[in-house]
């Protein structure tokens, strides 16, 4: 019996109350903690590497989990290999992807700009060089897409369904440029870590031609056609007369004739 | 100006708290003043031995002793303060006689509780009343009228007067809930019993009693003792007050003595007995035809009729309703009123009124209800529970050959008309989702978030069902998640559910 109090219908557990008190209260323990390291000298030094860490891996934290997340997206509509339920565990996924890889970003931007390696106005405007400028331009496109994301129940009641897919997938363009951007600007990346992006460009650019391709060429959906019984053409038999008499003149001369 | 919806009012024998009523709608002070003149203060000691000369009992429908009470709140509050407060928050549906009271008579009702709060050295007085009706703006104005009475000169208390608006519901005139929704908490009852006497509104001592009661203790004092019990029998000297509704052609608060036959107030709203008359409200009994006849109005003559006075709820049935089909609708409110606090009343009560339910369409039966009512009885916080089981257990008693004949046929032939009041329901918004079928894939994800409202046909596709108010969450969800955008949630035309 279904009952408000008890909801057989959670898809997930993870929105529940219990998860919800447990993820606030540690946000509140880290900033709370980060404050109380501020007291000392020592807790001061920490903190200080702590920040040294962040600006060197916010941005390849960035980087990786909006890969991640395009990687997932292009997943989400995947009926051949993933059952519904799989399917919607992947797009519960590429949303958390994204608010994480969201919050690396703003990290990472507002470190750059507030330890003076780039202006402020680098943040919206790509003015600082055309390497960091790729970054920007990424950045850019990446939270106006993510706000698509938010709102994208709104495009399916207004009825512009395709507007709503040519904005998302500005993603496909915003990513190889951020790819672009993590290599070239800043520290010389190490071989392995440039072969493995190249990697994942390879593999979700084929499996978006895939995609594409298999919505281009498929056949457009039409009804099973249905076996038509078959027209027999053949012309019709006339019965032959039938040998009654019609009349009683008729009858008495058949009578006559046959004796 | 008052709406004629206040209360109509008849009477048998002598006029007592329903003195003046018949020539107007509403007692103002100057009018009650003529009636029952200026009520002279006592100090606890009179007042408690006036009240138990007369054996005077709460009228809320627990009959606990009224002297007892005054004096649990004198011991408890000693030097410090009380507070008085007034029960108008009924919430039985078929009862009206507070509302009555706190309509036409207000000033009967602020007297009684004023003279118990001047003898207890209370610091207020607290009415609480449902919010919104007609009873708390009456009770509103005569509070007003008070105050400007003595701004022009007059002699009354100027003893704090608090009302209080209280939501309606079935559990809400239950003390400890009461108490609760007068100090701003949820008015639910509470999960370990406190004595209102000791700890009641604000902490303090509180003399909580209903508002009948307040008005017959300004009876009392107005009277005196001896004739107050001029009328009634001797065991329960006095009047009570009735409310006549269900089948009866009038609709009424009777005000009668004790003693009087039931078939007599009957006749008096033009009332056939029909298949049985609920006595004592939705947590009362149903008395046969037979009995009910011969049943005496009194708290022991209900009890030797099998019933029980209670707050002195009086619904004949009628002969041409289905007596079965209004008891299961009455079950099935009653058990949409529970708080939901305790497991076994909040999982118990439903499955009794699903029980009855099967019961009037002939597939269940009578033991099935009887385990379930068992499973209930003396298992909650507050007397829900044990009210209801009394009521279901009653019906089963007294529509015996109803029953059968459900039993058999599947229905006794007479419809549902609704004799057994239940208040207005509310609209709660309903929910549909549509879907553009052109754009639709049968990705499936929809039946996966939504198991108990989508249901997938064998091609995958979704059919979908109307999604409930409190559903609305999970269903937003389904629309943002849909791959192929074809879902939207769109209002449903509005329903009344329970």
């Amino acid at each position: 019996m279904l009952h408000r109090r008890h909801p057989l219908h959670a898809p997930t557990k993870l929105d529940t109350r219990n998860v919800r008190l447990g993820v606030s209260a540690s946000i509140a323990a880290l900033l709370l903690s980060a404050f109380a390291l501020t007291l000392t000298n020592s807790g001061m030094a920490l903190l200080g590497r702590g920040v040294g860490f962040l600006e060197f891996y916010a941005g390849v934290f960035a980087l990786v989990l909006l890969t991640a997340t395009v990687a997932l997206g292009l997943l989400t509509t995947e009926k051949v290999f993933l059952s519904p339920a799989n399917r919607v565990r992947a797009q519960l996924a590429h949303r958390a992807t994204a608010a994480i890889g969201l919050a690396y970003l703003v990290t990472h931007v507002t470190l750059m700009i507030s330890l003076g390696h780039v202006p402020p106005a680098a943040a919206v405007l790509p003015v600082a060089g055309i390497w960091i400028g790729f970054g920007t331009l990424a950045a850019d496109m990446m939270v106006l897409i993510i706000i698509t994301g938010i709102v994208r129940g709104r495009f399916a009641v207004t009825g512009k369904p395709w507007l709503w897919r040519i904005l998302h997938a500005g993603s496909y363009l915003a990513w190889p440029v951020a790819i672009l951007h993590g290599l070239t600007a800043g520290r010389p990346a190490a071989g392995w870590v440039t072969w493995s992006y190249v990697a994942c460009l390879v593999a979700v650019g084929s499996a978006l031609l895939v995609r594409v391709l298999a919505t281009l060429r498929r056949p457009p959906a039409m009804p099973e056609p249905v076996g038509l019984l078959e027209v027999d053409n053949s012309p019709i038999e006339r019965p032959e007369e039938i040998n009654a008499p019609v009349s009683l003149d008729a009858a008495r001369r058949k009578f006559r004739e046959a004796g | 100006m008052i709406p004629h919806k206040a209360p109509s009012v008849l009477r048998l024998g002598p006029a007592r708290l329903t003195a003046g009523l018949d020539h107007t709608r509403r007692l103002d002070l100057p009018a009650h003043r003529t009636l029952h003149g200026q009520p002279v203060a006592q100090d606890v000691g009179t007042l408690i031995a006036q009240v138990n000369e007369v054996d005077m009992r709460g009228r809320g429908g627990a009959a606990f002793p009224f002297g007892r009470k005054l004096r649990a709140v004198a011991d408890a509050a000693g030097a410090k303060e009380s507070v008085v407060l007034v029960n108008g928050a009924e919430g039985e549906p078929a009862s009206s006689k507070d509302a009555m009271l706190l309509v036409r008579t207000p000033h009967q009702v602020l007297d009684g509780a004023i003279l118990a709060a001047e003898a207890l050295n209370a610091r207020e007085v607290v009415v609480a009343t449902v919010a919104g009706e007609l009873a708390e703006a009456s009770i509103s104005a005569a509070v007003a009228e008070r105050r400007a009475a003595n701004v022009a000169g007059a002699k009354e208390s100027h003893l704090r007067i608090r009302v209080v608006g209280l939501q309606e519901r079935f559990i809400s005139g239950e003390g400890g809930a009461l108490v609760r929704a007068v100090n701003g908490e949820e008015a639910v009852p509470p999960g370990r019993k406190r004595r209102a006497s000791t700890s009641g509104v604000n902490g303090l001592p509180t003399l909580l009693s209903n508002t009948e009661t307040y008005a017959q203790l300004a009876l009392l004092a107005e009277l005196g003792p001896q004739k107050y019990a001029d009328v009634g029998t001797s065991r329960e000297p006095g009047t009570v007050l009735l409310s006549v509704s269900g089948g009866a052609a009038t609709n009424a608060v009777v005000e009668a003595p004790t003693g009087t036959m039931l078939a007599d107030v009957l006749d008096l709203c033009d009332a056939e007995p029909g298949d049985g008359v609920l006595i004592g409200g939705y947590h009362g009994a149903f008395l046969s035809p037979e009995t009910a006849v011969s049943a005496v109005i009194s708290r022991e003559g209900m009890k030797k009729a099998g019933g029980e006075l209670g707050a002195g709820i009086v619904v004949p049935l009628g002969a041409n309703t289905c007596p079965l089909g209004e008891a299961a609708r009455v079950t099935a409110y009653l058990a949409a009123q529970s708080s939901g606090q305790c497991g076994p009343c909040r999982l118990g009560l439903p499955d009794i009124a699903r029980q009855m339910l099967a019961l009037t369409d002939g597939s269940g039966s009578q033991d099935a209800i009887r385990r379930a009512v068992r499973a209930v009885e003396r298992r909650g916080a507050c007397f829900h529970p044990d009210g209801t089981a009394r009521f279901v257990l009653s019906a089963l008693e007294a529509f015996e050959a109803d029953i059968a004949l459900h039993r058999d046929y599947g229905s006794c032939g007479r419809p549902v008309r609704g004799v057994l009041p239940l208040p207005e329901q509310e609209d709660e918004p309903e929910y549909r989702l549509e879907v553009d079928w052109t754009r639709c894939q049968g990705h499936g994800l929809c039946a996966h978030l939504l198991p108990e409202f989508v249901t997938l046909d064998d091609y995958g596709f979704p059919s979908f069902n109307t999604v409930p108010g409190w559903m609305a969450k999970e269903a937003r969800r389904a629309v943002d998640m849909c791959p192929a955008l074809a879902l939207r949630l769109a209002e449903a035309t509005m329903v009344k559910t329970g």
